[in-house]
């Protein structure tokens, strides 16, 4: 035994030297696999198992000859076989850190289990195998390393990593062009080989392209113009291109014709989803939320024929291609943010929980879990001012002549108890809702007003090394840039505040409010909205006095609910990109001074606390004459409170007799 | 909270019935009570009930009972101090002057309950401050008819200094709400016998309204009235790009064959053994160009011969031109760098020098990397002891710097003060002088054109 053979042996088991006999048996095999004759090269694989039965490799190829002739539908079998590979070399399974990687006769195994992963869509764990092995891409062969890098540049897109995936872009290209000098050298360039790195070029700019896409970069015209071809990956891409850039009309006739409803064998994609898909986004900006609904609806119809198509039955097994074809979890939630923009907060609700079991790690979808309950609670908040809660303001009449009483209603929440549901299982309610913000709010990176800058110097010295932008994941959508999360922050601060004030956890409304009010990119609603939550936090942890300076009706100079200009740098790289500031819903009070009616009503409220009545009836009048009809109920309650507390009793019957239409017989 | 049940409120009626308080003393009414009402996790409820009672003087329209209904609010929580009474805030009231009260405190939610008479006032400061038990030996209709003039009613400031106190420690906003129940007395008569009398009395409806206010599931007695804020929801969070567009792809990923079955090995092999027999002793110019030959062969070979950073120092000491063929081989990989640092702590040497000099001259090191080798030089020569190695090693260091600085490899500014030092220190040394000129001459050939200018 030579040396080498004895070095190896502490990794692998000795192995016979391989005779001429094997080699042509090898060789045979694999141009058997070549063409495609699966059943002869398992034959052929078979002998040369038996006769070098410790050979990893061997045990490899004849597993992998197997999958092929079983047309890739023996999985199960497959990952056993791997099982076995690695156990017989004695590698980790998962290329865990311990392992070393002497050299690279095992990168075949660990590609084919990430591309089992792959097709099984757990991405991160392909992902995580693969950032391993490519750690030791340069011995690996070129073929391979190239098969390699490709997939990670295609998982990093699939988890939404642009930057990433860019890198690895590059690294290919890098890999190629050392290549090319190489075989320079060897002047064999034949035209097969120069088609083959021409194909290759065009797929790596398609994936620049679609990095670029997911990271906004809207600047880099060059790879978007390089796009060739008619091919539907390249079209799609041009249509987003397009949709970003908000040239809708342009993106909708890039997707083409409605293709048929089948699915791509060697992908596992359905076009025909993906279609209705991005056609009801178009909608959808299009603002045109049902007809989006209508092509969602179409994109799930499809979605579950294909998935019937692959897997008729319970005992059929579909090629590994196809073992998970599925989109339902992207398509709900795209049905649940147009459901959610259609005020069914009910039907979206039902599409957020079941979305929330596979992207429990995006903020913005506990945000609009949080939403649908809160639009439950208070469809909008022109429902203070419904017929229905005028008929309550006279609950009853009691008793006759000298006996009479008249009892009240209580106000228009009704309901001050807190639910006792705790909050955890999904109900539309404001329990859950409250439970979801304190996770889309865990979620999102440490707020940048809270993270201490370090000392000058020692920035100085050397400036920070150039960095990628933070994104942070929001899956099935396009990570979150700095601008995207500080306004997503701003909104789950307004909506905590908004809960906690009905759920009675007045400090906690009174932390978020004043979070709220210290973001420096506030929407003009969002800014009103925290002074009025936070006067009405401090009103009732009895800071009177405090909650009437934020109450000022004068502080109010605009509620619109655009976005602000963004203004981060990282922003500088997407001129172009349209941006839908404006909110679909609209929003109410959109007038400054009805907003400015409604604080002064709630001044009042703070003046009646303290048994400031004139001030308070001096408010509440002004307030009155400048919401508009029909007044919020709120307001007719606070004149009969302030009437009866001021003994005046007959006031406050007459405001019953002119209002509710109940006739005294005093 | 639980409201009174009929039963509950029937018997409380009895308790304070006209004829009972009329002729019934404190003490037993007290005692009826406490008959009725065991139970002290009631007594709150019923303490409810009669406020409500009290507000409205229809339901309780004779004076005996508003005083027998003040006193039982009393008794309920008798072993309690004062100021712990939670309907001590009705006795404050009832104890001011009527026209002060008026003034003082118009708008308060007891305010309704109708002034008393300032025997009753008497009755109740005596009450409080509970310091004879005498007048609980009357009834009612006796108290009402003290007179009070002369007497002074007992001093009770400081009680209601702790009344005052323990309501000042209450936020504002639970001291706003007011009750929902509202007296509306009809002035028009609603039938014959009312004709005339509207102030007139109905036992009939007098029951009916006091149990459907303080009886039932949601009776009355429990429901509030309080200023309430109009509190708007937030508006959605606008969000563009949100919703997922699909992109197909076109990559096909498949399950890949291993090329490298059953070929390749006999070299790698070969080369291995080899390899293996180079970290160990010097090999044979034959086996070295064999190598050389297989691993210019195939670029990927040397990631295969078991050559690692550790084993470095073993083959440059051993084939130092081996190390070198290897060392080019893996210049574009990422490894180089673990591989020059390596090369750069390892003990300084004759092979060492020349691996480092030979690759200066075919490809381009890192500066930071050359630097580092000759202060790692420096410090070898002068920290070592044995004086006839330190002579050689000077003399090595002298003629690889001087190759250095005449291959232009590095610029002669980056180091001189540092090399000047060495030449002066080891002057003695033939080498060392040489050198020493030799920088000196380049300075002087900067000089002129420095100056010049």
């Amino acid at each position: 035994m030579s040396a080498a053979d004895n070095e190896r042996s502490d990794d692998a088991p000795p192995q016979p030297p391989v005779t001429e006999q094997h080699r042509e048996l090898a060789n045979q095999a694999m141009n058997e696999f070549e063409k495609g004759q699966y059943g002869s090269c398992t034959k052929t694989m078979g002998y040369l198992a038996d006769a070098r039965p410790t050979d990893v490799k061997v045990v490899l190829n004849r597993s992998v000859a197997l999958f092929y002739h079983s047309q890739c539908k023996a999985i199960d079998e497959f990952r056993h076989n791997i099982q076995t590979v690695f156990n017989m070399a004695r590698i980790s399974p998962d290329l865990s850190e311990k392992s070393n990687l002497d050299d690279a006769d095992y990168a075949v195994v660990y590609y084919n289990k990430a591309v089992v992963l792959y097709h099984e869509k757990q991405h991160r764990a392909a992902l995580s195998i693969l950032e391993k092995l490519f750690r030791y891409i340069e011995p690996i062969d070129e073929a391979l390393a190239q098969k390699v890098m490709l997939l990670l540049t295609e998982l990093y897109l699939t988890v939404h990593q642009p930057f990433d995936a860019m890198r690895m872009v590059s690294n290919i290209e890098k890999f190629l062009s050392g290549k090319s000098q190489s075989s320079q050298d060897k002047d064999k360039n034949d035209s097969t080989n120069a088609t083959a790195q021409e194909v290759l070029k065009a797929k790596l700019n398609l994936f620049k392209v679609r990095c670029n896409l997911m990271a906004k970069h809207m600047k880099n015209k060059k790879e978007y113009k390089a796009l060739q071809g008619n091919s539907h990956p390249v079209n799609y891409a041009k249509a987003y291109y397009e949709y970003l850039r908000g040239n809708l009309k342009k993106a909708a006739k890039m997707l083409g014709n409605p293709p048929s409803v089948q699915l791509s064998p060697t992908t596992g994609e359905c076009l025909a989803v993906m279609y209705s898909t991005n056609q009801a986004l178009i909608n959808m900006c299009l603002r045109k939320p049902n007809l989006a609904i209508c092509h969602i609806r179409d994109a799930l119809k499809h979605n579950e024929k294909v998935m019937k198509d692959a897997v008729p039955n319970d005992k059929a097994r579909p090629p590994l291609q196809l073992s998970y074809v599925s989109q339902h979890y992207v398509l709900y939630y795209n049905l649940g943010v147009l459901q959610l923009h259609s005020k069914r907060p009910h039907l979206a609700f039902d599409c957020f929980v079941e979305c929330v079991q596979v992207y429990h790690r995006n903020p913005r979808l506990w945000l609009r879990l949080a939403e649908c309950c809160i639009m439950h609670h208070k469809e909008n908040n022109d429902v203070d001012r419904e017929h229905k809660h005028k008929l309550e303001v006279i609950q009853a009449s009691v008793g006759s002549g000298f006996h009479h009483k008249l009892i009240l209603g209580q106000g228009v929440q009704k309901d001050r108890k807190i639910s006792a549901s705790g909050g955890v299982f999904p109900n539309l309610n404001l329990g859950f809702a409250s439970f979801c913000l304190k996770n889309a709010l865990a979620l999102l990176p440490t707020d940048p007003l809270d993270v201490k800058t370090p000392p000058q110097d020692e920035q100085a010295e050397s400036g920070p090394p150039p960095t990628d932008p933070v994104l942070v994941s929001a899956e099935p959508g396009n990570p979150l840039r700095e601008t995207e999360v500080a306004n997503l922050r701003c909104s789950i601060l307004a909506a905590s505040a908004y809960v906690a004030l009905c759920e009675n956890e007045y400090y906690r409304a009174l932390a978020h409010s004043v979070n709220l009010l210290r973001q420096p990119n506030l929407t003009a609603a969002q800014r009103y909205l925290g002074l009025m939550y936070k006067g009405e936090a401090l009103v009732i942890l009895d800071r009177i006095a405090d909650a009437i300076d934020e109450l000022n009706p004068e502080n109010v100079t605009d509620v619109s609910t655009t976005l602000p200009e963004s203004t981060s740098e990282q922003d500088k790289d997407q001129e172009g990109l349209a941006e839908n500031r404006e909110a679909i819903i609209k929003w109410s009070p959109n007038s400054v001074t009805v907003a400015k009616g409604l604080m002064q009503y709630n001044l009042a409220v703070a003046y009646s606390m303290r048994t400031d009545y004139e001030k308070a009836l001096k408010a509440l009048t002004e307030a009155s004459e400048k919401v508009g009809n029909p007044i919020p109920v709120q307001m007719f309650y606070l004149k009969v409170y302030l009437d009866l507390k001021q003994g005046n009793k007959k006031a406050a019957i007459n405001v019953i007799n002119e209002h509710f239409g109940y006739i005294s017989k005093s | 909270m639980a409201a009174l049940t009929v039963k509950e409120l029937a018997s409380l009626l009895s308790v304070l019935s006209e004829d009972a308080t009329q002729a019934q003393t404190f003490e037993s009414l007290a005692n009826t009570f406490h008959h009725y009402f065991t139970n002290k996790q009631d007594h709150f409820k019923v303490g409810q009930a009669l406020v409500l009672l009290l507000q409205h003087r229809d339901l309780l329209p004779h004076q005996t009972q508003k005083l027998a209904a003040v006193f039982i609010l009393y008794e309920m929580y008798k072993t309690d101090p004062v100021s712990a009474n939670p309907f001590a805030a009705v006795f404050l009231n009832l104890l001011q002057e009527s026209p002060e009260r008026k003034e003082s405190n118009p708008y308060d939610l007891q305010s309704s309950i109708p002034p008393v008479s300032a025997a009753e006032r008497y009755f109740l400061s005596n009450l409080i401050s509970s310091t004879s038990k005498e007048l609980l030996k009357k009834t009612p209709a006796q108290i009402i008819q003290i007179d009070v003039t002369g007497k002074q009613p007992m001093d009770i400031s400081q009680t209601q200094l702790f009344i005052v106190q323990r309501q000042s420690e209450m936020p504002h906003t639970s001291k706003t709400a007011m009750s929902c129940v509202l007296a509306d007395p009809e002035t028009k008569p609603s039938s014959f016998e009312q004709f005339g009398k509207p102030n007139l009395i109905n036992p009939d409806i007098q029951r009916d309204v006091a149990e459907s206010l303080l009886t039932g599931n949601k009776c009355a007695v429990d429901s509030t009235l309080r200023p309430e804020f109009i509190r708007l929801a937030p508006p959605l969070h606008i969000a563009d790009d949100e919703m997922a567009w699909m992109l197909p792809t076109d990559n096909e990923f498949n399950i890949a064959w291993d090329t490298t079955m059953c070929v390749n090995t006999s070299t790698g092999v070969e080369v291995r053994r080899l390899m293996a027999k180079a970290f160990k002793g010097a090999l044979s110019p034959p086996q070295q160009q064999q190598i050389k030959k297989e691993l210019d062969k195939d670029s990927k070979l040397v990631f295969n011969i078991g050559l690692s950073p550790a084993k470095l120092p073993d083959l440059v000491e051993n084939n130092p031109l081996v190390a070198i063929e290897v060392l080019l081989k893996l210049m574009n990989s990422t490894q180089i760098t673990d591989y020059f640092q390596v090369l750069v702590n390892m003990e300084m040497s004759l092979h060492s020098m020349e691996v480092v000099n030979r690759l200066t001259t075919q490809v381009e090191l890192p500066s930071e990397f050359i630097h580092l080798y000759i202060s790692n030089c420096i410090t070898t020569c002068e920290t070592i002891k044995d004086r006839y190695f330190q002579n050689r090693l000077v003399r090595l260091t002298c003629v690889f710097l001087q190759s250095l600085i005449r291959n232009r490899t590095i610029d002669v500014k980056d180091i001189f003060i540092e090399v000047q030092a060495f030449c002066i220190e080891f002057s003695r040394i033939r080498e060392a002088a040489a050198l020493f000129r030799l920088l000196k001459s380049l300075d002087n050939e900067k000089e002129p054109s420095s100056t010049g200018r």
